[in-house]
């Protein structure tokens, strides 16, 4: 289809490892609710909100849409952000200098001083 | 079982305990990796990638060495643990290790470059009780030239502090 499946695609591998992350956590007793999870592409978002089955999704295979279930159960909450304010953008594609700093500052880098 | 006090140096990646919270680093590692492949005297890059940057299978550049190549690529990897922000220029480079030429030896040793003027950065983990978990998820759809796959990428953020 178009980036909205790739987006979509991605979120729900990506979902294998919040589910991951969320079983461990509870072993610590923290219970994850309704995990916000961020994409910055609506249509990937409607997708994963709207059980019914499109004409122009038919092509996706099954697997990847078992994050509607999650969804649904509530464990999963997918919310917009715009792109700016996307940090995973750094692990997608070579960045400009500004921007590349300012993702940077987000992951709580900082210089060490022996 | 034996007591030998805080943590400070494990497996490469050192740990400074301070106040405010745990600062992970990898700085001697990246220091002795530019004594390794003599790159100690280049010229500090803002970034690991240039932003227009396509690599490409070529076949009539210069062949350059494999086992320098892989080398490269192996030690950058173990790098990325603590620095998340090279991963994707990495995992670019790592894809032509099978017939490394000339032109991606350029950029791995761009990756280098940046590494050289950001030796001691290291990931701070801050003391808090916020134990909310929150996802990123990105995608970049045909990014790749030669087989037109979509690149996924993606964070977890525990509270404040990255955690995969």
């Amino acid at each position: 289809m178009s980036t909205a499946e790739a987006e979509y695609i991605s979120a729900a591998s990506y979902c294998t490892q919040l589910f991951w992350m969320k079983h461990q956590l509870e072993d610590y007793q923290i219970n994850a609710n309704s995990i916000p999870i961020f994409c910055d592409n609506t249509a990937a978002i409607c997708l994963s909100k709207n059980p019914i089955l499109h004409s122009r999704a038919k092509h996706i295979e099954i697997k990847h849409h078992f994050i509607r279930d999650d969804v649904q159960k509530g464990i999963l909450d997918i919310q917009f952000i715009d792109t700016e304010h996307q940090w995973a953008d750094i692990f997608t594609k070579p960045l400009t200098v500004e921007r590349f700093d300012f993702i940077k500052k987000n992951y709580n880098m900082h210089f060490v001083f022996d | 079982m034996s007591m030998m006090g805080e943590l400070k140096f494990f497996l490469g990646i050192q740990v400074n305990q301070l106040k405010e919270g745990v600062y992970v680093h990898q700085t001697n590692y990246t220091k002795e990796l530019l004594k390794k492949f003599n790159l100690e005297d280049c010229k500090v890059m803002n970034t690991p990638m240039h932003p227009t940057c396509i690599l490409s299978k070529e076949d009539t550049g210069t062949k350059v060495d494999h086992k320098l190549y892989r080398a490269m690529i192996g030690s950058l990897l173990y790098l990325t643990a603590s620095r998340p922000y090279i991963l994707f220029s990495v995992f670019l480079c790592e894809r032509f290790q099978s017939h490394p030429r000339e032109s991606h030896l350029i950029v791995v040793k761009r990756i280098f470059r940046y590494l050289k003027g950001t030796t001691n950065l290291g990931l701070l983990y801050r003391k808090s009780l916020d134990y909310k978990l929150v996802g990123f998820c990105d995608a970049d759809y045909a990014s790749d030239r030669i087989e037109r796959k979509s690149t996924s990428g993606n964070c977890q953020f525990l509270g404040e502090n990255l955690i995969s």
